[in-house]
């Protein structure tokens, strides 16, 4: 499967402009959607205790599947048959990022299964020839006892009520009469990978500590809900040893480790995967174009554009979130460079853009080219959406054909349009493609502007602006910006949306963001050192 | 397929998906009657539904002018009262490639989807005739907005009472628009994802072929002690997490049941003509696709491996560009795109095509549809059934759409083939009442098919008050 359902808003719109709301009744206006803002401030937190809001239990999403095989087997690539089973085990979301709830039907449990044994006839392939003899116990139970734990990221349970080792070699030792030894180290490799202790991102509590509404989360719990949040990958050894070692027990030894793993090359794989979502990259694909010269190839060169940036900047430059908003420069290929009617890029990879014309990501052509219908409204909505966390309502039923002047002098497309299209009309100097093209730009029913809902500007942000530089640099700078990239942030940490109850812990984690001068690694230790992340609501241990 | 030398399992009989939410015991004896009455040479019903996007670009629409009407059969007489009309030598223009197969052909013209959901939502809609399940996560907070039909639905209710389980064979669903790629429900908010490529529904269904007996009962055995493992570590995380986390395993553990169930209950299958490597994620590969898998369900359907299934030509949003020259039709739009031009509904949806171009590509894209319908039809009619007949005799097929005239979830056509032994009467065009007092809803037709599939009791079928009578196919 190529296409994930990862950009949104397009998509949304497409279909909204179709439908409406999914789920209102024929004839009557939507609901308008909860504000994602949390409106509690920090006077009324200071008075409360730490509340958190209730974390389903989550399956591995697609990619954690295979970084966490592909690192627990020692192997570089899924086998061709487990790459195409994998792209039918469908992605849900929440939060605006990949994550699956769902307990699988049995047609997914199936392509579990298959998926698990292809995957165990690649790991006996790629044993090498000194491997130890499978008809041996003791091997099998070696065997065993080095992948089982990378597979389920925590020690195997040894207690009264069970031996997981004994089990695995149980399995093993059931079948080798039968099958023969080789195949039945293999079953028992496959049953590892069926299990729900791999597919599943369990996070049992420490239930006899409790303390209010919250219960700490059991430390290899805490370990993976880590690894996952700045790798996007499952622990090291490292991880798992401070875990072991109760050096997760508090606040401090949390952001110890974090800020190890942050200064590891695998953070990486956490700010392409952040980024991609949130920016929806992968919908370049899927944009519909009649010009050549868009070619699959252009696509992905400047998808990897936008990820290659926000890797150097957050890694190499000052981390700050205005950076990634405002700088001059991007990092591609010759191909990038000549898009932009740049300058080739450097040795490092780094292309100089003209400063009238470009200003960080929401300059790139990895965030302008996705929106080849009506660009305005929806690259609008998407500042409105993901930078200011305000959407707007969801359109009605079946909205006619319209011109921007249309829809912000008729009502009732006004009241919506008008916070959308007026900062859409910021980029009005690029072409569909993103293409800095200034002499096609439409005319302007209205000067650009950030407002928000009746008409207010939203504090520290200007209202008109001159172009699409002013747009960056406002909203960089801004603490109800931070505020919400770290909303954003939180829900790709938890896999979920937030809830009132995560509130505070929120608008603290954004007020970190802010005092550290919109430093993203600084953010993500806010969120790892939070009491919203480390524990669980107690409200979770009852049904 | 690389790396199969050790053996990977069972290809053959571990390849199970299906039966969702029922126990091993409710399954197992069920399975059994089926095969002796196929010992008993008696044909049993069968039931196929395929599932192509968007509308069947009924007219006239939108700009008057450009009104199209070769949907119509001639002699149709006018007006929105019920009505039917032989089928002459001359079919509606959209309904040509189905041709040879006119006197088993049954279009009926006027149905309804459910009250209350709007035209692309009623892909979730279709078959359970309920409203949408009202659960989900808005888009605009960052839900993925995927949400289900509100009921089990009918081909799974079928299946489930006749002791068979559903192959569901698709074009890729997945990252299109959102809710429109789900049309089976094993339960109310619990879509059925079917399998969306050749070579696993051929594995799933008949095995990896040249596969000895004593190699399969080995894979079997395997396979089985993975699925205990499974089990046994449900049951262990359960008590290791908190009581909501456990409530979720338990429906991890149904489904184990259900493979496990699987395992023991289907027949041995011997398929033929096994697909071959081709890209099918591509738009241009979906004539292929649809021919493999036309063959595939006629072949696991005249082995016994099940009696209810569906073919669904990808998300019924239309998320596929259908440039098949082969069939007539050339574009670089999607069918979405093909489709709100053609019905003038503008917007977001048409992208910049004109209606005018618009009409002849739809009216292709129509035909090469009922190109696709045609083919499930070819195979079961030179297929013999158990009696000797032609397995069409003894099999409905069904070409289902979300959305009738004008991107409406009103006036749908949807087409019946087949199964003249079970008293279906083909070689007719019949309409429906179009006034809203007199209207059909799709419910009365699964009302009407669960009968003669040969589950009788059911009197009422999805939302109550859509329900009418059963009805009247001979």
């Amino acid at each position: 499967m190529t296409r994930t359902q990862t950009n949104r808003w397009l998509l949304a719109l497409l279909l909204l402009g179709c439908n409406g709301m999914i789920t209102a009744p024929e004839g009557e206006r939507p609901v308008p959607p909860t504000t994602m803002m949390p409106t509690i401030d920090a006077a009324y937190c200071e008075t409360v205790p730490s509340r958190v809001g209730a974390a389903p239990l989550r399956r591995l999403t697609r990619a954690q599947y295979e970084t966490t095989a592909l690192a627990a087997l020692g192997i570089d690539t899924l086998p061709e048959d487990a790459v195409r089973r994998l792209g039918e085990i469908p992605d849900g979301r929440s939060g605006g990022f990949a994550s699956t709830t769902d307990a699988p039907t049995p047609e997914i449990l199936a392509r579990y299964v298959d998926i698990a044994e292809d995957l165990a006839v690649a790991w006996m392939a790629a044993r090498p020839a000194s491997a130890c003899d499978a008809t041996d116990a003791a091997c099998v139970e070696r065997e065993i006892a080095t992948l089982a734990p990378r597979l389920f990221r925590r020690p195997l349970e040894v207690s009264a009520e069970r031996d997981e080792l004994a089990d695995y070699v149980g399995i093993w030792d059931a079948l080798r009469a039968d099958v023969g030894a080789e195949p039945a180290l293999e079953t028992a490799v496959a049953a590892l990978l069926a299990s729900p202790s791999f597919v599943y991102h369990a996070e049992p509590v420490l239930a006899d500590d409790a303390t209010g509404e919250l219960v700490p989360l059991d430390p290899y719990a805490l370990a993976n809900r880590l690894s996952f949040l700045i790798w996007q990958a499952p622990p090291d050894a490292a991880l798992i040893a401070a875990a072991s070692e109760g050096h997760l027990a508090d606040a401090d030894g949390v952001a110890a480790e974090a800020r190890r793993m942050i200064a590891d090359a695998r953070f990486a794989g956490t700010l392409d995967t952040f980024f991609a979502d949130w920016l929806g990259l992968a919908e370049l694909d899927g944009v519909e174009s009649t010009d050549p010269t868009f070619t699959p190839e252009l696509r992905a060169a400047l998808r990897d554009e936008t990820l290659s940036f926000v890797r150097r900047v957050v890694t190499e430059e000052d981390a700050r979130f205005e950076t990634l908003l405002t700088a001059p420069y991007t990092v591609g290929t010759p191909e990038v460079a000549e898009f932009y009617g740049a300058p080739p890029p450097d040795a490092d990879g780094v292309i100089e853009l003209d400063a009238s014309e470009r200003s960080g990501l929401l300059t790139q052509a990895g965030f302008l080219a996705q929106f080849a219908v009506y660009p305005e409204v929806h690259r609008g909505l998407w500042v409105r959406t993901n930078l200011l966390c305000d959407p707007p309502n969801p359109p009605p039923l079946d909205p006619p054909p319209s011109t921007a002047a249309e829809r912000l002098s008729t009502e009732p497309c006004r009241s919506c349009h008008e916070r959308m299209d007026t900062i859409g009309f910021a980029f009005a100097d690029y072409d569909i493609f993103g293409r800095f093209r200034p002499e096609l730009a439409p005319e302007l029913p209205m000067e650009p502007a950030i407002l928000m809902a009746g008409g207010r500007i939203p504090e520290g942000l200007v209202g008109e602006l001159a172009d699409p530089r002013e747009l960056a640099e406002r909203l960089g700078t801004s603490p109800h910006v931070e505020s919400c990239v770290a909303t954003q942030w939180y829900r790709y940490a938890v896999g979920r949306a937030e809830t009132d109850a995560d509130g505070c812990a929120v608008l603290g984690m954004g007020a970190r963001f802010t005092d550290s001068g919109g430093d993203v690694r600084e953010l993500i230790v806010a969120i790892a050192t939070s009491d919203a992340f480390r524990f669980r609501s107690t409200q979770d241990l009852t049904l | 397929m690389a790396m199969r030398n050790t053996g990977t399992g069972d290809r053959r009989l571990g390849r199970r998906a299906l039966l969702g939410g029922l126990g091993a015991a409710a399954l197992s004896a069920p399975f059994l009657r089926s095969f002796e009455a196929r010992a008993q040479m008696e044909a049993q019903p069968k039931l196929i539904f395929f599932a192509s996007p968007n509308s069947s670009l009924v007219g006239p629409t939108g700009n008057a002018s450009l009104g199209y009407s070769g949907w119509v059969p001639s002699g149709l007489p006018s007006g929105d009262g019920a009505a039917e009309v032989a089928l002459g030598a001359r079919l509606p223009d959209i309904m040509e490639p189905l041709a040879a197969h006119t006197s088993s052909l049954l279009p009926i013209f006027g149905l309804r989807g459910a009250d209350g959901v709007g035209g692309h939502q009623q892909a979730v809609c279709i078959l359970t005739g309920t409203g949408v399940f009202n659960d989900e996560e808005p888009r605009a907070s960052g839900g993925d907005g995927e949400f289900y039909g509100d009921g089990q639905s009918v081909d799974q209710l079928i299946a489930q009472r006749i002791g068979s389980r559903v192959l569901g064979l698709s074009y890729d669903i997945q990252g299109f628009n959102l809710g429109e790629g789900y049309i089976s429900h094993l339960a109310p908010n619990r879509g059925f994802t079917p399998i969306q490529n050749p070579v696993d529904a051929f594995e799933q269904v008949f095995g990896e072929a040249g596969v000895s007996d004593a190699e399969r009962a080995q894979r079997q055995l395997r396979r089985r002690s993975v699925l205990d493992s499974i089990t046994r570590d449900l049951g262990a995380l359960s008590r290791r997490l908190p009581a909501p986390d456990a409530a979720r395993l338990e429906q991890h553990t149904e489904s184990v049941r259900a493979l496990e169930t699987d395992l023991v209950a289907v027949p041995t299958c011997t398929g033929s003509g096994a697909p071959g490597s081709y890209d099918h994620t591509s738009s241009r590969n979906i004539p292929r696709l649809m021919g493999d898998y036309a063959r595939l369900m006629v072949q696991s359907m005249a082995c016994g491996y099940t009696r209810v299934g569906f073919i669904q030509a990808g998300n019924l949003g239309g998320s596929a560009v259908p440039s098949w020259p082969e069939l007539g039709i050339t574009t670089t739009f999607k069918d979405h795109a093909i489709n709100h031009a053609f019905e003038a509904i503008g917007g977001a949806g048409s992208e910049g095509l004109a209606q005018r171009d618009a009409i002849p590509l739809g009216i292709n894209l129509q035909k090469a549809y009922n190109t696709f319908f045609a083919g499930i039809l070819d195979e079961l009619a030179a297929t013999p059934d158990v009696d000797g007949r032609p397995m069409l005799d003894h099999t409905i097929v069904v070409h289902i759409k979300q959305m009738g005239m004008n991107h409406d979830r009103r006036q749908l056509l949807w087409t019946l083939a087949g199964g003249g032994a079970l008293g279906v009467r083909g070689g007719r065009f019949m309409r429906t009442p179009l006034t809203n007092a007199g209207s059909r809803y799709v419910n009365d037709l699964h009302v009407t098919l669960c009968r003669l599939m040969g589950v009788t009791d059911v009197e009422s079928f999805g939302t109550a008050s859509a329900n009418r009578a059963p009805l009247d196919l001979g």
